[in-house]
């Protein structure tokens, strides 16, 4: 992958100068498509026939904008992923000979991502947006190499005014792309170290693999702990990278995270982990579902079945429906939360609560990441469990480098998030003197380039 | 004065960033192989230079190697068990072999996979160590050590450059401790995992056009080189048997088998860059023309030969590289070792051991033995 991206670099660099427009997005999605060609072919043709199609649904819903229509979008678009993605695990469990033809079918990469694109260009079209874009900018937009691979999930109506005038090119702008993408191989780094160790062999994925007997409260805390920050170094890693790289040739995909883990309530972290994918489930499921009827149950019934969506868009797996529905539970118990504060008239000085809101919050939510990284939902029953059990806090933990290793960049992490927030601009890779910059892209740096562990791939990229 | 204070502020931003790198590597290094902060930390750590040259450091350790309090890698002396020696060089000592799995340990787990465990196997081996240097070595490892076996696992490609020969170790970094900059073995490190295989593959054809640049370049090894191993080889054996240690000759294997496979052939420029005189195509007849001398040796001394070279199949699975042994190519290697020691063993201790019906029991090849049995246990379709 990274020998493909910098052989297209030049490619894509060249499109700075390419005139006219057109011929600029030509240049992106010839380059877009050669990148994506190096994870197979057969993907690539299945983008663009995906592309093709949903070109047509869209001109068709344009031309008399009907549920009817729109739904038949739907059904093209999910039954593709469905073919893709849910069908083989479901194949795998038979042994006839179709079906095991069908297991081995391969999800082409990033196709969960670029489909919901897809569906929301139907939605777009359906609701009556001005939106007309030519074949080509459609086809670059489902396919623009950046994102193409695990988004973040971008909006046409974002998207094709950025293919349609191109930005006057800038040092300034290409060199915080550049250390964006710096930072993006940091995180990336500092998500593989997590999980393979310091040592190798003595990281979360060590932990993971212990039966759930061997561990205890303690322990799985702080796998829970180290997990959610090795999804969030990963992902938000990768998404850095992506936005970086689209900076690289002019273009501002929508941004992924926003410091989740400061978050002060479920509803707010939904806001901050995975924005992309969060606010098309917000616009495109749970609006339209929870504005169908009134009343609060409804309501409630509204977010435990976008979360369930959510964790379904993932794999349809027991534990991700399980992840999905707990943190629709978690949305839920915070909304009746709130609306007994507002009944109750209780407003709790913000010194003590906020503090206790965020511990809350926090924990929650790692507590769920059990069920995302679990092998299976007995082994996550039986981790979560351990938690509830007082008896088991007193009991040793894990290896204590990776006790260490958890603590130390979860603190770091706090550290300097809290610094960041707290001082405005203060950045550690954009602000601060010439040396303090120098110190900051040493450790990135070596943590980049660490030896210690073996090589991973992204965990986004299994959706 | 602005542009100079500027300038100065880079500098000094460039040197922060150097050394920042510096206490990097070192911080890692402390948490990953538990080295000293401080002072230097190479493979140089491992090792010691006397009058006869390169030998083990006492308690040295370097990244997963570890040395006991004499000098060897491995665990200390258990005088309570029966001890065989192993000879060799990297192959031996054990390169890509995870900490406890390499050759020797291998051997001696095999060994003692029955219990009561009564037998310890010493990894004498060094890199680079030739058998006109292990000869040298024999009177302080028979004094030390006393074994009652040694299995030589000798490396052949030293006998290329002949005037090498016996001298390997005499010159090297200084013994005592000194600074030294991590940096560029870090750096080495990063770029060598990372770079292109195309990219390799030019960087070794260039060490190597670099390596013979004014040599006259050999199709062939020169059969004095072949006769000048022999030559040591039996010296070796006649020194260890006149201090009563019974030999265990191992012939040498390789990744490739008869032929260089188009996809190893990375491999090969890699095991030439070290050796740049012998042309590719000499490096198998060298395998074969030695491994015959030591077949050789074995049948006319009565000496028990284990025919490494036959068993070990020609597969990445079990080479790391060109000659050093991946961990299932140790177990593999091991198993072909421990299976031809136990006849010798048995002799030793007749009545302990429930396999002794293997026993070749005369001193001549146990090879096809050992090579059935080897495969059926351990080479899988």
């Amino acid at each position: 992958m990274w020998t493909a991206l910098v052989a297209l670099a030049p490619l894509a660099a060249a499109s700075w100068w390419v005139r006219p427009g057109k011929w600029r997005q030509v240049l992106l999605l010839a380059a877009s498509y050669a990148f994506y060609a190096v994870f197979g072919v057969s993907s690539l043709a299945v983008l663009l026939a995906s592309s093709l199609l949903n070109f047509g649904c869209g001109a068709f819903i344009r031309a008399r904008p009907i549920a009817g229509r729109l739904w038949l979008g739907i059904a093209a678009n999910v039954s593709l992923l469905g073919f893709f993605k849910y069908l083989p695990p479901a194949a795998a469990a038979f042994e006839a000979p179709l079906a095991v033809e069908l297991a081995r079918v391969a999800l082409p990469i990033g196709m969960s991502f670029w489909t919901f694109q897809a569906l929301s260009y139907l939605f777009d079209q359906y609701r009556e947006e001005d939106l007309r874009p030519s074949l080509l900018e459609f086809c670059l937009y489902m396919g623009f190499g950046p994102t193409v691979l695990s988004g973040p999930i971008c909006r046409l109506p974002d998207m094709l005014p950025q293919f349609q005038h191109r930005p006057p090119f800038s040092w300034s702008a290409a060199g915080a792309a550049a250390r964006r993408i710096w930072l993006g191989l940091f995180m990336t780094s500092l998500a593989r170290i997590l999980g393979g160790g310091i040592r190798g062999g003595h990281g979360l994925d060590f932990g993971f693999a212990q039966p759930a007997f061997a561990l205890h409260a303690s322990g799985v805390w702080i796998l829970a702990i180290g997990y959610g920050f090795q999804l969030f170094f990963d992902f938000a890693g990768y998404t850095h990278l992506a936005i970086g790289a689209a900076q690289l040739v002019g273009f501002q995909p929508p941004e992924n995270f926003n410091r989740p883990y400061l978050s002060t309530s479920p509803s707010v972290f939904w806001t901050r982990w995975h924005m992309s994918l969060s606010f098309w489930i917000r616009d495109y499921v749970f609006l339209p579902l929870a504005s169908a009827r009134r009343g609060i149950f409804w309501r409630n019934f509204s977010l435990l079945s976008s979360m369930v969506i959510f964790g379904l868009w993932h794999k349809a797996t027991a534990p991700f429906i399980a992840w999905g529905a707990y943190n629709g539970a978690l949305l839920v118990l915070h909304r009746q939360w709130q609306a007994a504060a507002i009944r109750f008239s209780w407003d709790p000085p913000p010194a003590f609560w906020e503090p206790f809101s965020w511990v809350v919050t926090f924990f929650s939510i790692c507590a769920g990441w059990i069920l995302f990284r679990a092998a299976s939902l007995k082994q996550a029953g039986e981790m979560l469990t351990r938690l509830v059990r007082p008896a088991d806090y007193a009991l040793p933990v894990l290896p204590a480098e990776l006790t260490l290793l958890v603590l130390s960049l979860a603190l770091a992490y706090f550290a300097l998030d809290s610094l960041r927030l707290l001082a405005g601009r203060l950045s550690w890779s954009s602000g601060g003197p010439v040396e303090l910059k120098a110190a900051c892209y040493a450790v990135m740096t070596y943590v980049i380039f660490f030896n210690g562990v073996k090589p991973q791939g992204f965990a986004y990229f299994q959706f | 004065m602005r542009p100079v204070i500027t300038a100065i502020r880079f500098a000094l931003a460039a040197a922060i960033f150097v050394m920042g790198l510096e206490v990097c590597a070192r911080l890692g290094d402390l948490a990953v192989y538990g080295a000293p902060f401080s002072g230097s930390y190479s493979s140089e750590n491992l090792f010691l230079r006397d009058a006869l040259g390169k030998r083990g450091r006492p308690g040295g350790s370097y990244r997963q190697w570890q040395m006991n309090s004499l000098g060897f890698r491995g665990p200390e002396i258990d005088w309570s068990r029966t001890r065989i020696v192993c000879f060799g060089a990297s192959e031996m000592f054990g390169m890509f072999e995870d900490p406890g799995d390499e050759l020797p340990r291998m051997i001696e787990r095999d060994l003692n996979s029955r219990p009561p465990a009564r037998y310890q196997v010493v990894n004498a081996a060094l890199p680079g160590e030739s058998t006109a240097t292990a000869i040298r070595r024999v009177p302080e490892i028979a004094a030390t050590v006393r074994p009652a076996f040694a299995v030589i696992y000798p490396s052949l490609a030293p006998y290329i450059t002949l005037s090498a020969i016996g001298h390997e170790g005499a010159q090297g970094a200084p013994d005592a401790p000194r600074f030294e900059w991590r940096l560029p073995e870090w750096i080495s490190d990063v770029v060598k995992a990372r770079l292109p295989m195309r990219a390799m593959i030019w960087y070794r054809q260039y060490q190597i056009r670099k390596g013979s640049a004014g040599h006259r370049l050999m199709d062939r090894l020169p059969e004095k080189n072949v006769q000048r191993f022999e030559a040591d080889s039996l010296a070796l054996i006649e020194s260890l048997q006149s201090r009563r240690i019974e030999p265990v000759l191992v012939t040498h294997a390789t990744v490739f088998g008869d032929k260089v496979p188009v996809d190893d052939r990375y491999l090969m420029l890699t095991w030439r860059a070290f050796y740049p005189d012998l042309k590719e195509a000499g490096f198998l007849d060298m395998e074969r023309r030695m491994n015959d001398v030591l077949r050789r040796l074995a049948a006319r001394h009565g000496i028990p030969l284990i025919d490494l070279a036959a068993v070990m199949p020609p597969s990445r699975r079990y080479f790391a590289d060109a000659v050093h042994f991946t961990d299932a190519g140790a177990e593999l290697a091991a198993a072909a070792i421990a299976a031809g020691l136990r006849p010798a063993l048995a002799g030793e201790n007749a009545p302990d051991r429930p396999d002794s019906s293997d026993a070749a029991g005369n001193g001549t090849s146990t090879a096809p033995k050992l090579r059935s049995a080897a495969l059926s246990r351990h080479v899988s379709p």
